[in-house]
């Protein structure tokens, strides 16, 4: 028999389905793929009632919950026949409560871009690490090994080289005179080095590299994406590059959070206008053609300045890039009266990206990834110490 | 978004419990629980959430009579109070059909009562529901600590408060004592029966 339902995961939850199912008291399997694993998930469904589960090597009720951490993705359900034994033997709301409940207590880890897991030999480090879907081999070129503490880039020095983890964890910092600050660290499917690296020909590092715990890394086949990357428009290459200045922008702020140097934001919103609204969910895009604007987000504490943006900058919301920062988590604003802005073409731009290979894309959505995850960390006040429940 | 299920000659609903943390919620759903038996199917599920517990049970109502000659069958379900439980919430929210917003007595929960009313309209919006149309019922829990001198709010100022704009129907009760608590969830069936009629287009 052939699918009979099947959609995204982030638009119908795991216990969305339970509930379904259960109610209509379907039989058959129900299969979810997540780009962040390996291998399917299924969940076998008896007259709406779950009797078992498989996610990677686990079956029955513990596969099942771990499944409630796989928000994103894609499922399909299947009308046939199932006629195993009930390894599941609780009810199925049970299963649908408990499964989110624990997910909500972060027992069950989400299965996504950002996580929270440790390195081999960590030393307690809590930054959250990035990860990205699963690496295409045809572009990796050579596979290189580091151990713990080995640094893989300096930063400072030149270099053009993109790596992509294949196994473990590497850290990011900021040399400063105060010493290292370490910004994120990145595992598995994640990019090492910069997307801009691969046009300009003397790429400086912005920033130094450091295996934490033993890690393989694949080198990515530079040449054909800088190959891709010359063919592309020059809005957007444009796009691209700003993004990458963006990141610049949002590592260094986090430094001069991490060595506490006060930087007053307080009063950069005054004589300005705003031009787009934090919360707001307007769909077009635009690039600067005269003058500056500020990308700043409104938080309990404040206003943080998160990018200025000059001429050939974009903002604004791009189709394939979720960057964390506006419209809905920033405003956009600008001395009165002084920006000149153009709109962006947004479509042409997608059908761009369309055409990309799977890697060129990743990388893309990778710094993407990166940069939200930085502009959360530069507006989450410091804790002092991790507090117990109360 | 009731579900019709024409195999088992069935209509399911979801009636879900709302309110501020520790405002009786739980209390309410137990005391059901207990004194409607007969009317309950299957077991209480219950799951340990922070400080509290979310509650789940199978209610068929008698009272409400048949649809098209179709049982009803509400679901019964509690929210989890504590901030990080916002996906549960929002799981239990979807696909509601009735809600019984129980909102605390006491003085020093009179923030909180109107926060969570604020709450429950934003979650309700992401679903494309309005708080305005949704059947809904008020209950004005915690009645009986008047009597061990706790100061509570009259009904008139938590009218005031919760009531003013939404002007849906509202009773006091003690979720302990089980007083109004009957007459709460009859109101809040009643009301989504209503509802279920216009939805499947039926006339009574
Ligand atoms: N005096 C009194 N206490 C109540 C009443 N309803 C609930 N409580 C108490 O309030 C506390 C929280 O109740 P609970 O049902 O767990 O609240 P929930 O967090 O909304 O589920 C418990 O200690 C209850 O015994 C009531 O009507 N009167
Ligand atoms: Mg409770």
């Amino acid at each position: 028999m052939g699918i009979s339902l099947s959609g995204d995961l982030s638009y119908m939850s795991l216990g969305e389905l339970v509930q379904i199912f259960g109610s209509n008291g379907s039989t058959g399997i129900l299969r979810l793929m997540n780009k962040y694993n390996d291998n399917l998930g299924e969940v076998h469904f008896f007259n709406g009632n779950p009797v078992n589960a498989i996610c990677d090597k686990k079956q029955g009720k513990d596969a099942l919950y771990m499944l409630f951490g796989w928000t994103e993705g894609e499922f399909e359900f299947n009308l046939t026949n199932v006629n195993e034994k009930d390894y599941i033997k609780k009810s199925r709301m049970e299963i649908m409560l408990e499964g989110s409940r624990m997910v909500d207590d972060g027992v069950i880890e989400k299965v996504g871009p950002v996580s929270f897991k440790r390195g081999d030999k960590s030393t307690g480090n809590a930054l959250p690490v990035i990860s990205g879907p699963l690496v295409d081999y045809m572009y990796v070129v050579d596979e290189e090994d580091y151990k713990d503490g080995q640094e893989i880039i300096k930063q400072g020095k030149h270099g053009n080289w993109n790596w992509v983890v294949l196994d473990g964890i590497v850290e990011i910092r900021k040399e400063t005179p105060k010493g290292p600050i370490p910004i994120l660290r990145v595992g598995n499917g994640s990019f090492v080095g910069s997307i801009a690296g691969l046009l300009t020909k003397n790429n400086v590092r912005s920033a130094s590299v450091v295996a934490d715990g033993d890690v393989q890394l694949g080198v990515v086949d530079s040449q054909r994406l800088s190959m891709e990357y010359a063919r592309l428009s020059r809005e957007f290459k444009n796009i691209i590059l700003s993004l990458d200045k963006r990141v610049k922008q949002i590592t260094n702020k986090l430094v001069e959070i991490e060595l506490m140097i006060k930087t007053d934001d307080s009063n950069i919103t005054k004589g300005k206008e705003i031009i787009i609204k934090q919360g707001s969910n307007k769909k077009d895009a635009f690039i600067v053609t005269d003058g500056r604007a500020f990308v700043i987000r409104k938080t309990d504490s404040g206003y943080v300045l998160l990018a200025t943006l000059e001429e050939g900058d974009f903002f604004g919301s791009i189709p394939f890039l979720n960057l964390g920062q506006e419209p809905d988590s920033a405003h956009v604003i600008a001395p009165k009266g002084q920006l000149v802005h153009d709109v962006v073409d947004c479509d042409l731009l997608q059908s761009e990206h369309d055409k990309l290979s799977a890697t060129f894309k990743n990388m893309i959505e990778n710094t993407a990834i990166f940069l939200s995850a930085t502009t959360t960390l530069s507006c989450t006040p410091k804790k002092k110490k991790k507090k117990g429940k109360k | 978004m009731a579900i019709f299920n024409i195999k088992k000659r069935e209509i399911e609903c979801k009636i879900v419990y709302y309110g501020p943390g520790r405002c009786g919620k739980t209390t309410n759903l137990e005391y059901i629980f207990k004194s409607y038996k007969k009317q309950v199917e299957g077991e209480m599920v219950s799951i340990n959430t922070e400080g509290d517990r979310t509650l789940f049970f199978d209610f068929l109502p008698m009272e409400l009579g048949k649809i098209k000659g179709c049982e009803i069958r509400v679901q019964m379900f509690t929210v989890p109070g504590q901030v990080q439980y916002s996906s549960t919430r929002k799981l239990v929210l979807k696909g509601v059909d009735g809600i019984i917003f129980v909102a605390d007595s006491m003085d020093v929960r009179r923030e909180k009562n109107m926060e969570s009313l604020k709450d429950l309209q934003k979650n309700l919006k992401e679903y494309g529901l309005n708080i305005f149309k949704i059947p809904l019922v008020l209950q004005y829990n915690k009645r009986d600590l008047a009597e061990q001198g706790i100061p509570i709010m009259s009904v008139e100022q938590m009218e005031r408060d919760l009531n003013r704009q939404l002007k849906v129907p509202a009773f006091p009760g003690s979720a302990m004592t089980g007083k109004g608590v009957g007459k709460t969830l009859q109101e809040c069936l009643k009301l989504t029966l209503k509802s279920l009629h216009k939805q499947f287009n039926w006339a009574e």
